[in-house]
């Protein structure tokens, strides 16, 4: 790989490239990663974060975290908060064609010797209930009106509706709903595109997982016991998805029409045509983040639906009520947008608007904004691995404030979907999966190729980075038994 | 084939990189390309359903972003999988470009169609369409 000869190492786990290092650069780029991952980071994140660094109104340093890859626009980690009294803009490329994806993690009171027996039929029926892969219908059947109102609400929505409990929305990032979304803002065709895919898990990478806590990989007991996790060997649920069709279109019609303002308006020289962005202050840069809680939305009441989905089936197979099962929501947290938050820059409290792409946010004990039944213990991170290996549930800490308290969002891919596909076959690799104990179920042999384990990077060394670059802490590891996937 | 797919460019999502003598050309075996990644093979879509396309863009990389974006368009909204048919595109006097032609085919059927991985967009990250030789060649980079 091809690292720069001006990146610096400033501390075990922090990497700078200085503000000289190109043309236009305003801050820093800072990425974070221990020496092997440094190492193995593609040549497009550096040249993705530096370019990111040029961008109007950026505070402290543009940032790239551990499980970092190349993106477009953004590297994939990347994170970058502007301040928007002094001209920061909004970028639809600094938080994804897929607004809001996300992970959400819930509970069961089951053993992984209770769930085996009925691992099958579960895996099966969570395939037929929870729509997978491409040119797939949602369950729902919404009208426009209906739909609106999702993107207005968000989870709330579902929830009236009798498709998930009050308490989920207490543990979901933002309550499940951006406020301030404006459905005046989004086109008929972002509509259209997302109106029929409420309660779809979308493909790629996007995946639902059963997975179990063994007791060698609970790294803090007191504070997973804080989350549910008492019993050896807990059976949980994770499930990664976002905005399906919908969000995509929103990122789409926006980042065209900044393009077209973008330098003859406001004067932005562009570097990367998806590094598109307008003032946060300006009619452009607020239309888009009226539309981006639209579509945050709609992926919070995506994965609320998916969870009702998901009990329901629990339900069946066990012949008992959820709640009897222990099904309780642990987390639901973004790793794709863009929030106003406050946050210290040179001693100065300021409001910028941080962006995440392919970044968790991760507040820190006693920050506002986190559950209150959460609020001494840090905001539960969701990390989602590769699923051959295994995902983790970690907390917010103190010492992310130089990261605007975020950290890693998944393992981070180290090798191209067309490599992938030469290297393993999707109905091999599901037989051998199979066989060490991962039941699979795909829409797609070659989207299954593609995610193979080897495509990642190693899941532990970056949450090990991320540990020891104290943005976050380690509580629970979750190997996989079951997974569906588009 | 008159495309192929990079390995070392956005390792996440996929690179295309195709050449062809005319832009109508291109434009089809970048719609192949697309679609290529969403089904494992192309004559499994049966031409039963015609759609009418017309884009209009600033410059040509603009107009194929655009006419791609059609056919996830459709993807999405209707569960169907579109391939072009006949396509006119011309550049007029104020160097504005336009296309109009037709898409055919049917709703997406996983009984019948090997569905690969959904497109979710084009985007604008090193997206090319120029004069190679007498022809054209162009990169996308689509999101995946």
């Amino acid at each position: 790989m091809t690292i720069p000869v001006e990146l610096k190492q400033i501390s075990d786990t922090v990497w700078e490239l200085p503000a000289s290092y190109k043309k236009g650069m305003r801050v820093p780029a800072r990425i974070i990663g221990t020496p092997d991952l440094i190492r193995a980071m593609d040549a497009g994140v550096f040249e993705q974060v530096t370019n990111v660094a040029t961008l109007p109104g950026i505070c402290r340093c543009a940032l790239c975290m551990p499980d970092g890859h190349w993106g477009y626009g953004f590297p994939v980690g990347g994170v970058a908060a502007m301040d928007v009294e002094k001209g920061g803009v909004i970028s639809p490329g600094g938080i994804g064609f897929d607004i809001n994806c996300g992970m959400r993690l819930m509970l069961t009171n089951l053993t992984e010797e209770e769930v085996r027996p009925h691992l099958k039929q579960l895996v099966d029926k969570l395939y037929e209930h929870i729509p997978a892969g491409v040119g797939r219908h949602g369950l729902l059947d919404l009208t426009r009106g209906d739909f609106a109102d999702v993107l207005e609400k968000g989870s709330a929505w579902c929830v009236k509706r009798g498709y998930g409990w009050q308490e989920d929305l207490e543990r979901t990032e933002e309550g499940g709903c951006f406020k301030g979304a404006d459905t005046a803002m989004v086109s008929d065709r972002a509509v259209a595109r997302g109106r029929n895919q409420v309660g779809t898990l979308g493909s790629g990478n996007h995946y639902l997982e059963i997975q179990v806590a063994r007791p060698e990989h609970v790294y803090d007991a007191a504070l997973a016991a804080r989350f549910g996790l008492t019993r050896p060997n807990q059976v949980v649920v994770m499930f990664h998805c976002g905005s399906r069709g919908f969000g995509h279109q929103v990122a789409s019609d926006y980042l065209q029409s900044f393009l077209d303002v973008m330098t003859s308006k406001y004067g932005i020289p562009v570097l990367d045509r998806e590094l598109a962005c307008a003032p946060f202050a300006s009619p452009e840069g607020q239309a888009y983040f009226a539309a981006m809680k639209c579509a945050a939305n709609m992926s919070f009441a995506n994965r609320q639906v998916i969870q009702h989905r998901v009990r329901e089936v629990f339900a069946d197979v066990f012949g008992r009520d959820p709640k009897d099962l222990g099904l309780r929501q642990i987390y639901d947290v973004s790793h794709n947008t863009a929030k106003l938050e406050e946050h210290v820059v040179q001693g100065e409290r300021r409001t910028l608007l941080v962006h995440r792409k392919g970044a968790t946010r991760a507040f820190a004990p006693g920050m506002p904004g986190i559950p209150a039944a959460f609020g001494d213990i840090g905001q539960p991170v969701i990390i989602g691995g590769s699923m051959e290996t295994g995902s983790y549930l970690l907390v917010g800490t103190p010492g992310a404030a130089d990261t605007f308290y975020s950290t890693a969002h998944g393992s981070g891919r180290t090798m191209s979907r067309q490599k992938a596909k030469k290297l393993w076959r999707g109905q091999e690799l599901q037989r051998q999966m199979q066989a060490r104990g991962i039941l699979v179920r795909t829409a797609s042999y070659a989207g299954l190729a593609e995610e193979a384990g080897g495509a990642y990077k190693d899941v532990d060394q970056v949450i090990g980075a991320t540990q020891a670059a104290g943005i976050s802490h380690r509580v629970v590891r979750f190997s996989p038994i079951g997974n569906i996937k588009g | 084939m008159p495309f192929r797919y990079l390995d070392d460019v956005a390792i996440a999502d996929v690179a295309i990189e195709a050449w062809a003598e005319t832009l109508e050309d291109l434009f089809r075996d970048n719609a192949d390309a697309m679609l290529l990644e969403m089904v494992e093979n192309l004559d499994t879509i049966a031409p039963g359903e015609t759609r009418q396309v017309t884009a209009a863009a600033p410059a040509v990389d603009r107009l194929l972003h655009d006419f791609l974006q059609e056919i996830i368009f459709f993807k999405d909204a209707e569960c169907k999988f579109f391939r072009p048919g006949q396509l006119r595109i011309a550049q007029g006097g104020g160097g504005e470009w336009s296309l109009d032609g037709t898409l055919t085919g049917e709703p997406i059927d996983h009984t019948r169609h090997a569905v690969g991985i959904d497109v979710k967009a084009v985007t604008m990250h090193r997206l090319t369409v120029e004069r190679a030789g007498q022809g054209w060649k162009s990169l996308v980079i689509l999101d995946i």
